[in-house]
């Protein structure tokens, strides 16, 4: 079957400044996958780019079959897209902007929309401009259920939200799209709820992709070794990722196991590693280093 | 579709269409009050005198350049709010085509102006009609034209340059635009400028690609 997402050799500048080079992937039907990134890696680039709001350099992507740069409106339909920062129409208040949507789509949630909002503090009056940013989001995604795409994609969905509203949504997005076979394509900078919900990472690095593995196999596989060596170590050792050395200790993260992980490190004089389980936004940072 | 496209530009304007019909309004009633008050000061046969002999201008200055005032005051503020934050995304991502997107866009805004300016023109007609010759009127209703014209291409014009991503480009459109916006307001005898009005339409219409142009280069992520 032919992927929700394929993205094809694609290459991007802005000016002088590579933002990816030869980036590829593939979103499969029923999947949630979360592209991962620091500030500047191109996450919301690719977001354009899928849209046909970019013209890349050079490559493709295709959205369920469809290239970027024509997109038919029922494609079009087919995809609910977030932009960063939540940005809707706020001229509209609560109820005129649902009315709005709502006849555009064909299959319209309008009770899914209300139920979200319902724990909100807002009247049907109250219009988006007067919104804090975290209601004006949670209006912008109860829009997105109600529309009910077969494809999400969300650029950047928890910024603005408080704590409790991000795990709500999570899981709501979660139970929702398993239940009904959709597909959901996002960028986040907060990665702490993202092992909850994404199955496959996409992690961004600047110029391409650094890792794209199932979640849980980053989750099971990757892991912090901390260890004492008595003289300096190279800066990179094939296999190991970010060697640096934190509070007297050395610090290494890797997919090896641990007797693996001391075979590399013995000609340093390293005789001993401790192991240790990582979250995914620990992970992040064991991929991707601290600054 | 169409239909809800029209009701978010309405949202979006309502504030300024009714400013726009209020100052259109103010206007015609100011000529009124203008013309009425000449003929009481100067007398009927002074003022017929200096509009036929003389050449002097029926209708105030001022008229000449509410119609250009209010076609940028609605590009703004439809257009403006599309731009900021990059809404224009969302209203491209609806499922429609984006040319017929951006087409009822500028038809709403076309049609508001045409409605607002057929009324305020009919208005001035009759209002003058009352105390001139029928050959004045008919000159000044041609010398109008032009300035109701000019409401139009500053309506595309800041349309276009609004839709525009590049602020290069858009400092470009508006020199541009300023350039060609004084061939609206020439001064010229009773008359004169009715050869010109069939080549002024024809800018118009070719000004109406500007604003789709602009959005193509907006998809295209020009920066």
């Amino acid at each position: 079957m032919y992927p929700v997402i394929r993205c094809e050799n694609i290459t991007h500048y802005y000016g002088e400044r590579l933002i990816y080079e030869n980036l590829r992937f593939d979103v499969e039907q029923g999947s949630i996958v979360g592209l991962l990134g620091k500030n500047g890696t191109g996450k919301t680039t690719i977001i354009n780019i899928l849209n046909g709001y970019l013209k890349p350099t050079a490559g493709t992507c295709r959205i369920f079959g469809e290239t970027m740069d024509a997109l038919s409106p029922r494609t079009k339909a087919r995809i609910g897209l977030l932009l960063e920062r939540h940005i809707q129409h706020d001229c509209f208040n609560v109820s005129q902007i649902e009315r709005f949507y709502g006849s555009f789509f064909p299959h319209w949630r309008r009770d899914a929309y209300y139920e979200l909002l319902r724990k909100l503090q807002v009247t049907p009056a109250q219009k988006l401009s007067t919104m804090s940013c975290g209601q004006r989001s949670q209006v912008a995604l109860g829009l997105l259920f109600a529309q009910d795409p077969d494809l999400f994609i969300l650029d950047d969905f928890s910024m603005g939200l408080d704590p409790g509203y991000r795990r709500l949504f999570v899981e709501y997005l979660r139970e929702y799209v398993r239940a009904e076979g959709k597909t959901v394509f996002l960028t986040s900078h907060i990665i702490q709820d993202m092992e909850m919900l994404i199955d496959d990472c996409i992690v961004l690095d600047y110029g391409g992709i650094l890792l794209h593995r199932p979640t849980r196999e980053i989750l099971d596989g990757f892991r912090r070794y901390r260890f004492d060596a008595p003289g300096p170590l190279p800066a990179r050792i094939d296999g190991l990722w970010n060697i640096a050395q934190t509070g007297g200790r050395w610090e290494a993260y890797s997919f090896l196991g641990p007797e693996e992980t001391v075979a590399l490190l013995a000609p340093y004089g390293v005789q001993k590693a401790e192991a240790g389980q990582l979250t995914l936004e620990d992970a992040f940072i064991g991929l991707t280093g601290k600054y | 579709m169409t239909k809800a496209l029209f009701y978010k530009e309405w949202i979006k304007t309502r504030r300024s269409v009714l400013l726009i019909v209020a100052v259109m309004a103010a206007g015609a009633a100011y000529s009124f009050v203008n013309t009425a008050q000449t003929f009481r000061v100067h007398g009927a046969v002074q003022v017929w005198n200096a509009v036929i002999v003389k050449d002097a201008a029926v209708l105030p200055e001022l008229l000449r350049w509410l119609p250009a005032g209010a076609g940028i005051l609605l590009a703004l503020s439809q257009f403006v709010p599309e731009m900021t934050g990059s809404r224009l995304k969302l209203t491209l991502h609806l499922p429609l085509p984006e040319g017929r997107i951006v087409a009822t866009m500028l038809g709403y805004g076309i049609a508001v102006l045409a409605a607002v300016f057929l009324a305020a023109y009919a208005a001035v007609t009759a209002g003058i009609a009352i105390r001139y010759p029928a050959e004045t009127v008919r000159n000044t209703v041609v010398d109008a034209a032009p300035w109701f014209l000019a409401g139009l291409f500053a309506y595309l014009a800041a349309a276009g340059i609004c839709l525009e991503p590049s602020w290069k480009y858009r400092l470009s459109c508006t020199a541009a635009a300023l350039c060609l916006a004084p061939a609206f307001f020439i001064d010229a005898p009773a008359g004169a400028y009715a050869p010109c009005i069939p080549y002024l339409s024809l800018l118009i219409v070719l000004c109406c690609a500007f604003p789709f142009h602009s959005t193509a280069r907006f998809k295209d992520g020009a920066r």
